[in-house]
């Protein structure tokens, strides 16, 4: 019997392993309401060193407008289907974001990745955006530092069987 | 709900920046980041194959329908893992110095397609180890497969080259320390054969116990999920959306 469980829950794909880490930092307009959420992603040394090879493709240590372009394409717009792990709800209602103006840059060694996300139309109700993948390919990390915005907000840790990750509500 | 997931994450997370870390020290000269890096490469690699795939539900899956001596099992668990980490070390070598391209992004074009190949040719070991199981009805629980079915199993492992493999021997290219990257490769498959290994051995002596030697009827059971298992992985495989590897 012992046997069976260990083999159970030794191979029941119970966790997922992440290959990729991001730091997250936003930055929220807005005076009495949310306006706009710019969200940057800073990515693991090792994920930017082949990222920054594959679409900073002058090497100059830039990202002109085709560079961001092929990476819109052949990155970023495949992360619909994870809505780009950021996972936003209005009033407990789930929404599709759209995020806007994608923009990249070096820092370091690291690729920094920034959007934004309109949440006008949302304005003075209750908002919660989650950060997190939930097949854990990728490990999202988000400090209380990394949060600049003059409104009020509660950061919580979510920690599920399969992945974990961060609840802004606003 | 208890927190595994962000433990495990955390501890990857750990590992991997350390990894970069002792990777960029090796300038200052020294053999001492050497050790640190291949030693660091070895654990990251036993906690990478916790994780699910490399190979080890259908490891598992095996050694419930084919019974093998324990040093058959850790001999097909380090193959495995010398396979999947080859794979990757060869991928990003070629795509690196021969197609002028990173090995992430040929696994973002093809990652997809390989992935249900190798699952139709699961499904079809599967189905192969059921027609064995049924053949062998009659007769005594037989120890061991055929080799060329062991070895399929190995391949068919092992053959999507290991993202995490691919990332740290890419990043030891960029920064200048190939050799290093080709040992810290090899280092961390030997990781991910202890724990893929380990994954066979459960399900190997589970498979031998002397509970399933006595009740022949359970043993065909037992052998039969395994098959099930093996066909079950396979059709995950075939259906699993194209995103390997988001980045």
């Amino acid at each position: 019997m012992r046997w069976i469980v260990l083999l159970v829950l030794f191979i029941n794909a119970s966790w997922a392993h992440p290959h990729t880490f991001i730091d997250v930092f936003l930055n929220i307009t807005g005076e009495k309401s949310a306006q706009k959420i710019e969200i940057i992603w800073l990515f693991d040394e090792m994920t930017s060193a082949s990222l920054l090879t594959d679409f900073d493709a002058n090497k100059n240590g830039q990202f002109e407008k085709e560079e961001i372009a092929d990476f819109k394409k052949t990155v970023f717009d495949d992360l619909k289907k994870f809505s780009y792990y950021t996972h936003l709800k209005v009033a407990g209602k789930a929404i599709k974001i759209e995020p806007k103006s994608l923009d990249l840059s070096q820092e370091r060694n690291r690729l920094a990745i920034t959007f934004k996300i309109d949440l006008e139309p949302f304005a003075n109700q209750k908002k919660t955006i989650g950060f997190w993948d939930e097949v854990l390919m990728c490990a999202f990390e988000l400090e209380k530092d990394h949060i600049h915005t003059f409104l009020r907000y509660t950061l919580k840790e979510v920690s599920n069987a399969y992945y974990y990750g961060y609840l802004l509500e606003l | 709900m208890p927190p595994i997931a962000l433990w495990f994450a955390q501890a990857n997370q750990f590992f991997n920046a350390q990894l970069s870390t002792h990777f960029r020290s090796l300038d200052e000269g020294g053999i001492l980041p050497i050790f640190w890096v291949l030693g660091i490469a070895f654990v990251y690699g036993v906690l990478h194959a916790i994780g699910p795939g490399h190979g080890k539900a259908l490891v598992a899956g095996y050694f419930l329908a084919n019974g093998e001596k324990k040093k058959e099992v850790f001999k097909i668990g380090f193959l495995i893992a010398l396979v999947h980490a080859s794979s990757a070390l060869i991928l990003t070598i070629v795509a690196y110095y021969i197609l002028e391209k990173t090995a992430s992004k040929i696994l973002r074009e093809m990652g997809g397609t390989l992935t249900q190949v190798t699952g139709g040719l699961i499904v079809l070991i599967g189905i192969w180890l059921i027609y064995e199981i049924i053949a062998s009805k009659m007769t005594k629980p037989v120890q061991g497969g055929k080799k060329v079915q062991k070895l399929s199993v190995v391949l068919l492992a092992g053959i999507v080259p290991c993202p995490g493999v691919m990332t740290i021997a890419f990043f030891a290219i960029t920064i200048g320390h190939i050799m290093l990257g080709v040992f810290a490769a090899l280092a961390m498959s030997i990781g991910m054969g202890v724990t893929i290994s380990i994954a066979g051995l459960f399900a190997n002596n589970f498979q031998q116990s002397s509970f399933l030697k006595r009740h022949f009827k359970w043993l065909m059971i037992v052998r039969m999920l395994g098959a099930f298992i093996v066909i079950g992985l396979g059709i995950l495989l075939l259906m699993t959306p194209s995103v390997t590897k988001p980045f």
